[in-house]
C-alpha cells in the first residue's frame, strides 16, 4: 500500500505536465488574440501597429515555443501577466476570483451538508412515510432542475417581480459603509446564488445519506444495539449516524474540485466574479496566462482529491485489488 | 457534470421477497418495475415527449421559425387576437383545438410561437440526449469491460487515460473543444462543415458529450467487472473450462447489463443538461436552429420585458421535466434490474 | 411557530430589505457599465473599455461638446490659421510639406495632486509614445510628428512632417498619448527611466518588463497614486467591482454655478452581464448607465420598467451597422453569387426592410445609406434611400439570370461553364444578442425573395482575428460579414477611423498600383478594406480630402464620396446605432448629444443633481 501511495504521488507530476501540454495546445489552436480587439475604435490603428504588437507579445512564434517559454517561467513560479487585466495572472486569480468562488461554493456546500444530513437521516429512519416520500420527490426535483434555469427563475421572482427585494447578481453594492451594513449587503447578494448552486448537491447528498443510513440501520451491530435495549436515539446517534456520514464525506471530497470550475453557470447567471467565469472569459479571449493558471490549479485539486478517494476506497473494500 | 455518485453509491438493500418459483428474470423485472408508479409515470411522460418531438412540425399551426414582428411578446392565451393584423402567417389554419392566432405558450422576442419552438427544440435536445447517452454508454461499457477483465498494462493505460480526462476540468475542456470545432480556422472544423452543413453543431455537441462522459460508465463497469471477476461463479465457470469470451459474454456482462441500462437512462438526463448548459453559454446549438438550451440563453436578456419571462419559463420547464422523468425511470429500472434477483447463472 | 421565532424572521427580513432601501449620499453619482478597463495607462488600450473611465478623471487639450462643436479643454484656444497657431508650409506645387501647431496650456490647468500641467509634460508624453520599446496601441498619428518643442512652461510647438488634418482633434489624433493627450511627467518619468534601464540590462525580457513594470506600474493598475488632469480625483479601484473618484477644488473648467452644488463623488460600477446591470438600475442601485452597457435594449420598454425612477435617453453612437460583402473575384463562393456586380448588392438592399429591422433589433436606430453618420458635418442628406421593394429585387435578380429552376423556393442560375448554382449566401456576425436576432430577421426577408441565407454567429475573438477578417480573398467569410464601424466623428472622414473603403493610397510618392488597404497575399493580408472594393474615383477623392484642411471644403468632397458609395454599395448599410442611457430623476448635464462627443463623460465637471442646486445647461 505504501508503495502504491508513493507511486501515485510520483505520477501526479507527469500527469500535470501532460495536462498542461494538452490544454496549452488546445488553447493555442484557437485563433484570435486581444490585439484584434484593439483595432476597433482606435483611430488609425495600422497594420504596422498590429505587427508590432504581435511581435511584442511573442504571438508570431509557434505554439510549442510559446509553451516552452511558459513552462520555463512557471517552473520559476511566474505565471505571467493577464492580458485582460494587466496584472500578474496568478495574483489576480487567487486574490480576486478564488476567494469569491470559495465563498459561493463553500457556503453552498455547507448549506447542502447541513440540510442533507438530517433530511437523509430522518428520511431513512421514517422510511415509507409521507416525510420520506416528499423528501424523495424534492430530491428528484433538485437533481433534475437545470441550475441556470433555476437561477433565472429565482432572479425573476425575487429581483424583478419583487422589485429588488434581493439583488439580481453581483458581489456587493458600492458605497455601503459600516461593518454591519456591509455584512448584510454581502449576505443579500449571496442568498440566491447559494440556493441555486446548492440545489443539485443538496438533492444528491440527501439521497446518498438516505441510502447510506438505510444500509447501516440493517447491519448487524445496529440490530444488536437495539436488541441490547439501547434507546432509539442512542442507536442512531452513536452508531448509525457516524458510520453513514463517512461515505458522504468521501463523496463531498470528490465534489470539492468540481466546485471551482463547475459553478460557471451560476456565476454567469448571477454575474458572480468567480473562477469558473474567469476561465470561460479567459478562454474566449485567449488570455493564456489566466486560463492556464486556473486550469492547472483545478487539475491539481482534482488529482489530489481523486487520490484521497481512491485510497479511502481501497482501504474500505478489500475485495478490490490494486496491482 | 460528472456525477461521482454513480461510482460510490452503495447498492440498495436486498429485497426481502424472493422471486416466484420458475419466473424468468425479465418477468420479474417487469413485475417489480410496475410497482414503481413514479417510474412508470416518468416512462410514459418521456414517451409522450418523444412522440411530440417526432410529430413536432404537424402539431401546431405554425412553422417554428416564422416571425411575426407585429405580435412580439404575446402572453400565453387560448384566444385569437381581435385585430387580424396581429395574426402571423400560419402553415395550416387549425390543428385540433389550436387555431391560427392562438399562442398557448405566448410568442417570443420576434413573434414566433413558443409552443412550436419548444416542440422543435425538443427534437434537437432529445435527439442529442438519446444518441449521446446511448453511444457514450456503449463506448464506456466496452472500454470498461475490456480494462476490467483483461487487466494488466491495458488496464493501467486505460485507467491513466480516464484519470487524466477526469482531472482536466470538464467544463473548460468542453468549452475549448467546442470553441475549437466550431471556429472556421481549424481544418477539422472546415471538413466537418462541408460534410454536415447545418447539422454540424448538433454532431459536435453529441461528439463532445460522448468524449467527456464515457469515463463514468467505464469506471463503473470496470469496477463491477473487477469485483465480479473474483467471485465464485466465475471461478466455477473457469473450473469447467469456459473460454474467456464465453465468460465475458455469458456470465459477466449480464450482471453488468442492469447497470448499463440504468446508466444510459440517467445519462440521458445528464446529456440534456450538458447540451442545454452549453447552448446557454452560447457554445452549443447555434441559432437559427432551436434547442431548449439556446432558447433559455436568448431569454435572459428579456426578463424585464412584459411577458418576457415566458421565453425562459417553458423551455426550462421542459428540460426539467425530461430530466426528472429520466431520473424517475432510471431509479425504477435500477430497483427492478437489481442483479441480486438474477436467479440463473 | 412561536412568537419569538416569528419576530426573528421578520427582523431578518427587515434587515435584508434595508439594503434595498439605502439611498446614495447626495451629490454622489453611481454609474453602471459593462466594460472595465484593463489598466489606466494613457498610452495603451482598447477604446471602448477605457475611454469612458479615463474621461472621468482626465480631460484633453480639446473636446467636442454635446452640439458637436470643438472646444478648448486644457488649451487656451483651438489652433487655427486665423489665430496664427496653425502654420502650413507649402512647396512649389502647393503640396503641404510641413505643419506646425502652437499650443498654450491654460495657466490654471494643473494635475489632481496640485502640480501644474506644463509643456514638459507634453514633451515627455511624446517621448514615451515614440519610444520603440514602450507598448503603445497605435503610432498612426505620432508617426506624423517630427518633434515636440517647448517654448516656455505652458507653451509648445508640435511639428508634423506630413500634414495631419486632425491636429486639434480628440482620441489621440494630436499625436501625443492616446487617452486625453497629456500624461503627468512627474509620475511617469521615474517609472519610464526604471523600465528603460531594465530593458537595457535584459533586452530579451522586454515583453515581461513592459507588462509587469510599465503596464503593471501602480499609476496604471490603480494600486498607487493615480494622477489625472480632470475634475475628479482617483480614489480607489476594486477590480471587477467599481472605481471611485471625488471632486477636487482646483479644476480649471468651471461648472455653471458654485462647485459645491455639483457632483462631489463618482463611482463607476462594473457589471459584466447586461441583465444584471438592468436589474441593478431598476433596483435603484445605479443612478445612471454609461453609453455602452445597455446596447440593444428597447428604450420604450425600459422606460416602462423604470417608471418614475428615471428617464431613458437615446443618443447617437457614431457607429453604423453594416453588411460587408465579399467582393473578391478569387473567392469562388462569393463570385458565383455575382456579389461583385453592384446590381446584386442593390437587389439585396431592397429586399430588406431596414426600418422594420432597426426598430425590432435596435429600437431608436434609423436606417443608414452612407458611411457617415447622420448629423455629422460631412453627412450627405440626399442619398438614394433604397426603399424596401422586394419586387424590384426579384426583377433585378431575374435580369442577372436567377430563377427558381427546380421549384424548391430558392433561386438558381447556370454559370458560364455550365454549373448550376443555388443562391445560398453565407452571413457571419458575432454572438451579440441583437446580431443573432438580426440574422434571423434577415434570413426571413431574403427567403421571401428566394435567397437562402446561411447564418453563422461566432465569437468576436474568432471573427475579428486577422486570420478571419482579412482573408476574404481566401473565402474565410464567403458572403456577408456584419459588424459596426465608426462613421466619422465630426472630422469629415476620410479619416482613418472610419474608412475601410479605399484601396490604393494615392498620396504616396511615387504612386504605385499596389492596393495597400486591401488584404491580399501580395501585401501580407494587411489593410482594412476587407470587402476588396476598388474604385479609382473614390480613391482620388479620398486623397483630395486628406489634403484639404478646410473642414467645410473637406466635407463637400466627402459628400461626393458618399454618392459613389450609395450607388455602388460595397457594404450594405443597415442602421446608425444608438445608445440607450438611463438617468435618475434630477441628474443634469449628463448628456452626450452627438456622436462627436464620443462618450457620455465628456463633461464631468458639469454633472449635478438638480435637487442640490445644479443648473441644467445641456
Amino acid at each position: 500500500m505504501i508503495v502504491y501511495l508513493i507511486r501515485r504521488l510520483l505520477q501526479v507530476i507527469p500527469t500535470l505536465l501532460v495536462i498542461s501540454l494538452i490544454l496549452y495546445g488546445l488553447l493555442a489552436l484557437k485563433p484570435g488574440d486581444p490585439i484584434d480587439e484593439m483595432r476597433r475604435g482606435n483611430p488609425g490603428f495600422t497594420q504596422e501597429d498590429y505587427d508590432r504588437l504581435r511581435e511584442f507579445y511573442g504571438l508570431d512564434r509557434p505554439w510549442y515555443v510559446q509553451y516552452w517559454r511558459w513552462l520555463g517561467r512557471v517552473l520559476h513560479g511566474d505565471f505571467g501577466i493577464s492580458r485582460q487585466f494587466g496584472r500578474p495572472a496568478a495574483a489576480y486569480i487567487f486574490n480576486y476570483r478564488f476567494p469569491n468562488t470559495v465563498l459561493l461554493s463553500g457556503l453552498s456546500l455547507l448549506l447542502a451538508f447541513l440540510v442533507s444530513v438530517p433530511a437523509g437521516t430522518i428520511s431513512a429512519i421514517r422510511q415509507h412515510t409521507a416525510f420520506d416520500y416528499s423528501v424523495t420527490v424534492v430530491n428528484f426535483i433538485g437533481v433534475s432542475i437545470p441550475i441556470f434555469w433555476f437561477g433565472i427563475m429565482l432572479i425573476y421572482v425575487f429581483a424583478v417581480r419583487l422589485r429588488g427585494f434581493l439583488p439580481a447578481g453581483g458581489l456587493a453594492s458600492p458605497g455601503v459603509v459600516g461593518a454591519w451594513p456591509i455584512f448584510v449587503d454581502r449576505l443579500r447578494h449571496l442568498i440566491l446564488p447559494v440556493i441555486a448552486l446548492s440545489s443539485l448537491q443538496l438533492a444528491q447528498w440527501t439521497r446518498f445519506m438516505r441510502s447510506s443510513m438505510l444500509e447501516v440501520i440493517k447491519l448487524d451491530y445496529v440490530v444488536t444495539a437495539r436488541a441490547k435495549g439501547l434507546s432509539e436515539r442512542a442507536v442512531i446517534y452513536r452508531h448509525a449516524l457516524r458510520n453513514s456520514v463517512l461515505p458522504l464525506i468521501t463523496l463531498i471530497g470528490l465534489n470539492v474540485p468540481l466546485l471551482f470550475s463547475g459553478a460557471i453557470l451560476t456565476e454567469t447567471v448571477f454575474n458572480w466574479p468567480g473562477m469558473g467565469r474567469a476561465i470561460f472569459d479567459a478562454i474566449l479571449v485567449n488570455d493564456f496566462n489566466v486560463a492556464m493558471v486556473s486550469l492547472m490549479f483545478i487539475s491539481l485539486l482534482v488529482l489530489a482529491f481523486n487520490l484521497m478517494a481512491d485510497l479511502a476506497y481501497a482501504l474500505a473494500d478489500p475485495r478490490v485489488r490494486y496491482e | 457534470m460528472n456525477d461521482p455518485l454513480r461510482s460510490v453509491e452503495p447498492l440498495e438493500s436486498p429485497a426481502l421477497e424472493r422471486s416466484t418459483a420458475g419466473e424468468s428474470y425479465w418477468r420479474g423485472v417487469w413485475r417489480r418495475f410496475r410497482r414503481h408508479h413514479l417510474a412508470m409515470l416518468g416512462g410514459v411522460v418521456l414517451l409522450i415527449f418523444v412522440l411530440g418531438a417526432i410529430l413536432a412540425p404537424w402539431l401546431t399551426p405554425y412553422e417554428f421559425s416564422r416571425q411575426n414582428r407585429r405580435n412580439m411578446f404575446a402572453p400565453p392565451s387560448f384566444s385569437v387576437p381581435a385585430d387580424p393584423t396581429l395574426v402571423g402567417r400560419c402553415v395550416r389554419p387549425q390543428v385540433l383545438f389550436l387555431k391560427c392566432g392562438m399562442h398557448p405558450f405566448g410568442t417570443d422576442d420576434l413573434g414566433r410561437d413558443i409552443l412550436a419552438r419548444v416542440l422543435q427544440g425538443g427534437r434537437v435536445s432529445l435527439l442529442v440526449g438519446f444518441i449521446a447517452a446511448t453511444i457514450s454508454t456503449i463506448l464506456g461499457t466496452f472500454i470498461g469491460a475490456v480494462a476490467g477483465y483483461l487487466g494488466g498494462i491495458l488496464d493501467s493505460v486505460i485507467g491513466r487515460c480516464i484519470e487524466i480526462m477526469l482531472s482536466i476540468p470538464q467544463l473548460p475542456l468542453l468549452l475549448i473543444l467546442v470553441g475549437l470545432l466550431a471556429n472556421p480556422e481549424v481544418r477539422l472544423a472546415v471538413l466537418l462543415s462541408d460534410a454536415l452543413g447545418d447539422a454540424k453543431s448538433i454532431v459536435i455537441i453529441i461528439g463532445v458529450i460522448i468524449v467527456l462522459s464515457w469515463m463514468s460508465t467505464a469506471r463503473l463497469v470496470r469496477g463491477q467487472i473487477l469485483s465480479l471477476r473474483e467471485r465464485e461463479f466465475v471461478e466455477a465457470a473457469k473450473g469447467i473450462g469456459a473460454s474467456r469470451g464465453r465468460i465475458i459474454f455469458r456470465h459477466l456482462l449480464p450482471n453488468v447489463v442492469s447497470i448499463i441500462i440504468v446508466q444510459a437512462t440517467l445519462m440521458l438526463g445528464e446529456a440534456i443538461l450538458i447540451e442545454s448548459g452549453l447552448s446557454f453559454l452560447g457554445l452549443g446549438i447555434q441559432p437559427p436552429a432551436v434547442s431548449w438550451g439556446n432558447m433559455l440563453s436568448r431569454a435572459q436578456g428579456f426578463l424585464y420585458y412584459p411577458n418576457g419571462v415566458f421565453i425562459a419559463l417553458f423551455p426550462g420547464l421542459f428540460i426539467f421535466l425530461t430530466v426528472l422523468c429520466a431520473n424517475f425511470l432510471g431509479d425504477g429500472l435500477r430497483d427492478a434490474l437489481d442483479p441480486r434477483h438474477y436467479s440463473t447463472l | 411557530m412561536t412568537r419569538r421565532s416569528i419576530t426573528v424572521v421578520v427582523g431578518i427580513c427587515l434587515c435584508l430589505s434595508l439594503g434595498a432601501l439605502a439611498n446614495p449620499a447626495l451629490n454622489s453619482l453611481v454609474i453602471g457599465g459593462t466594460q472595465e478597463p484593463s489598466n489606466l495607462c494613457p498610452w495603451e488600450g482598447a477604446a471602448d473599455t477605457k475611454e469612458n473611465v479615463m474621461g472621468i478623471f482626465n480631460v484633453g487639450l480639446t473636446y467636442f461638446d454635446s452640439d458637436g462643436v470643438l472646444q478648448p479643454g486644457l488649451a487656451t484656444e483651438i489652433p487655427s490659421e486665423e489665430n496664427g497657431r496653425l502654420l502650413l508650409f507649402r512647396d512649389a506645387s502647393g503640396q503641404i510639406v510641413r505643419q506646425e501647431v502652437l499650443w498654450t496650456i491654460r495657466e490654471d490647468a494643473n494635475w489632481s495632486d496640485g502640480r501644474p500641467i506644463t509643456a514638459d509634460d507634453a514633451v515627455f508624453t511624446y517621448k514615451v509614445q515614440n519610444t520603440p520599446e514602450i507598448l503603445v496601441t497605435t503610432r498612426a498619428f505620432s508617426n506624423l510628428v517630427e518633434e515636440v518643442r517647448k517654448v516656455d512652461s505652458k507653451t509648445f510647438w508640435i511639428t508634423y512632417k506630413t500634414p495631419n488634418l486632425f491636429y486639434a482633434n480628440v482620441g489621440g489624433s494630436i499625436g501625443l498619448c492616446r487617452f486625453y493627450d497629456i500624461a503627468p511627467k512627474h509620475v511617469w518619468e521615474p517609472i519610464y527611466d526604471q523600465v528603460m534601464a531594465a530593458i537595457a540590462a535584459n533586452p530579451e525580457n522586454t515583453t515581461e518588463i513592459i507588462e509587469g513594470q510599465f503596464l503593471g506600474a501602480p499609476p496604471s493598475t490603480g494600486t498607487g497614486t493615480v494622477v489625472g488632469s480632470g475634475v475628479f480625483r482617483f480614489q480607489e479601484w476594486q477590480i471587477n467591482q467599481f472605481i471611485r473618484f471625488s471632486r477636487r477644488g482646483d479644476f480649471c473648467l468651471d461648472p455653471p454655478g458654485p462647485a459645491e452644488n455639483y457632483m462631489q463623488e463618482v463611482t463607476f460600477r462594473f457589471i459584466v452581464a447586461q441583465p444584471t446591470l438592468v436589474s441593478a438600475i431598476l433596483a435603484g442601485e445605479i443612478d445612471a448607465s454609461d453609453d455602452i452597457g445597455l446596447a440593444g435594449l428597447d428604450p420604450v420598454i425600459l422606460q416602462g420598467q423604470l417608471g418614475n425612477q428615471g428617464t431613458v435617453e437615446v443618443t447617437p453612437s457614431g457607429f453604423i451597422e453594416k453588411l460587408n460583402v465579399n467582393l473578391f473575384p478569387e473567392c469562388a463562393a462569393a463570385a458565383d453569387l455575382l456579389l461583385g456586380d453592384k446590381r446584386t448588392r442593390q437587389a439585396i438592399i431592397q429586399a430588406i426592410d431596414r426600418v422594420d429591422l432597426a426598430t425590432t433589433v435596435f429600437p431608436g436606430a434609423t436606417p443608414s445609406n452612407s458611411f457617415v453618420v447622420a448629423g455629422d458635418i460631412g453627412f450627405h442628406d440626399a442619398l438614394n434611400p433604397w426603399e424596401y421593394d422586394p419586387e424590384a429585387t426579384e426583377a433585378v435578380l431575374a435580369d442577372l439570370g436567377w430563377s427558381d429552376l427546380d421549384n424548391d423556393g430558392w433561386l438558381e442560375r447556370v454559370t458560364d461553364d455550365g454549373r448550376e448554382i443555388e443562391f445560398a449566401m453565407h452571413w457571419v456576425a458575432t454572438t451579440a444578442d441583437f446580431r443573432i436576432r438580426t440574422g434571423e430577421i434577415l434570413q426571413e426577408f431574403l427567403a421571401d425573395v428566394g435567397i437562402k441565407l446561411e447564418v453563422e454567429n461566432l465569437p468576436g475573438s474568432v471573427v475579428f482575428a486577422s486570420e478571419y477578417i482579412n482573408h476574404g480573398v481566401d473565402c474565410a467569410f464567403r458572403g456577408m460579414f456584419e459588424y459596426a464601424e465608426a462613421g466619422g466623428v465630426a472630422q469629415a472622414p476620410a479619416d482613418p477611423l472610419s474608412n475601410e473603403l479605399w484601396a490604393n493610397d494615392l498620396l504616396e510618392d511615387p504612386v504605385d498600383a499596389v492596393l495597400e488597404n486591401v488584404p491580399l497575399p501580395a501585401n501580407s493580408y494587411g489593410g482594412t478594406n476587407i470587402t476588396g472594393w476598388v474604385n479609382e474615383e473614390f480613391d482620388q477623392l479620398r486623397a483630395q480630402a486628406l489634403e484639404e484642411f478646410d473642414i467645410v471644403k473637406r466635407s463637400e468632397i466627402v459628400k461626393q464620396m458618399q454618392v459613389i458609395y450609395n450607388e455602388e454599395l460595397p457594404t450594405i448599410p443597415l442602421y446608425d446605432r444608438v445608445e440607450t442611457v438611463t438617468k435618475a430623476i434630477g441628474l443634469v448635464n449628463y448628456v452626450k448629444g452627438t456622436a462627436a462627443a464620443r462618450t457620455q463623460f465628456w463633461n464631468p465637471w458639469e454633472w449635478g443633481w438638480e435637487q442640490n442646486g445644479a443648473i441644467a445647461v445641456r
